[in-house]
């Protein structure tokens, strides 16, 4: 019951029924592996915080909960 | 962890170089060559033939901004938006000033605000919407205006 409220509300009825996110998500984005001055390789796992109107995107930015770098030697470095 | 979890329901506005350095970085405002050269500068590479052509130039600054300290980062981007390609833009201290004036506004007068003045006229209507507009915090609403002080107001 709280799953199905909790999408209606982020969703609305009709979203819910399309499949179509309608308001503001936390998604997940990874980065292409790199490679740092230092010689260690890693990806950067990170939030963003993702606007739609109704399946459109229209904005998004770091959700400012920092990082982790994958498969890095340093994999605790969070900025 | 309770102290970071605190933290984050709390969070106050991002301070305004991170922000800054987001919109630069990240949504279109430098060439995709400084971009690379400033990848070059601070050594760092991406795996696959030809990146500094065929990567989106967001997935460069994104990087750069995640792995280069902010103080070095933000002394070559400034730099890099100095030269004469970037002489019609705002400089940092310009769009520092705009940001002042503008977070000493509430997020309801900055959401009217972005509403009247805003480019991206889907965000302006989904403002409208009580429910939507609950959940848009002031960081959010920051970073919209200083796209708009770039004119790079469309998703990147």
């Amino acid at each position: 019951m709280a799953l199905f409220y909790y999408r209606r509300r982020e969703m609305g009825w009709f979203d819910w029924l399309t499949g179509e996110k309608h308001g503001t998500f936390i998604e997940g984005r990874g980065s292409r592996e790199h490679t740092h001055k230092d010689g260690t390789t890693g990806k950067d796992i990170y939030a963003a915080k993702v606007t739609y109107d109704h399946g459109e995107k229209v904005s998004e930015k770091d959700a400012g909960f920092g990082h982790i770098s994958e498969g890095s030697s340093n994999p605790d470095h969070v900025k | 962890m309770t102290i970071q979890l605190e933290h984050k329901k709390t969070k106050p506005p991002l301070h305004f170089d991170e922000l800054w350095l987001e919109v630069v970085l990240t949504k279109g405002v430098l060439w995709r060559d400084d971009l690379t050269r400033l990848a070059d500068a601070f050594g760092v590479e991406f795996s696959g033939k030809n990146w500094k052509q065929k990567l989106p130039a967001q997935e460069i600054g994104r990087v750069l901004l995640f792995d280069v300290p902010t103080n070095a980062l933000l002394r070559s981007v400034k730099k890099t938006l100095a030269q004469e390609r970037y002489s019609d833009l705002l400089t940092y201290e310009e769009c520092k000033t705009l940001h002042g004036c503008l977070s000493k506004l509430n997020r309801k007068t900055l959401i009217k605000f972005y509403a009247r003045v805003g480019s991206k006229k889907r965000l302006s209507n989904l403002l409208k919407d009580k429910a939507v507009e609950a959940e848009i915090d002031k960081n959010m609403l920051l970073f919209s205006f200083l796209q708009e002080f770039y004119g790079v107001g469309s998703i990147v």
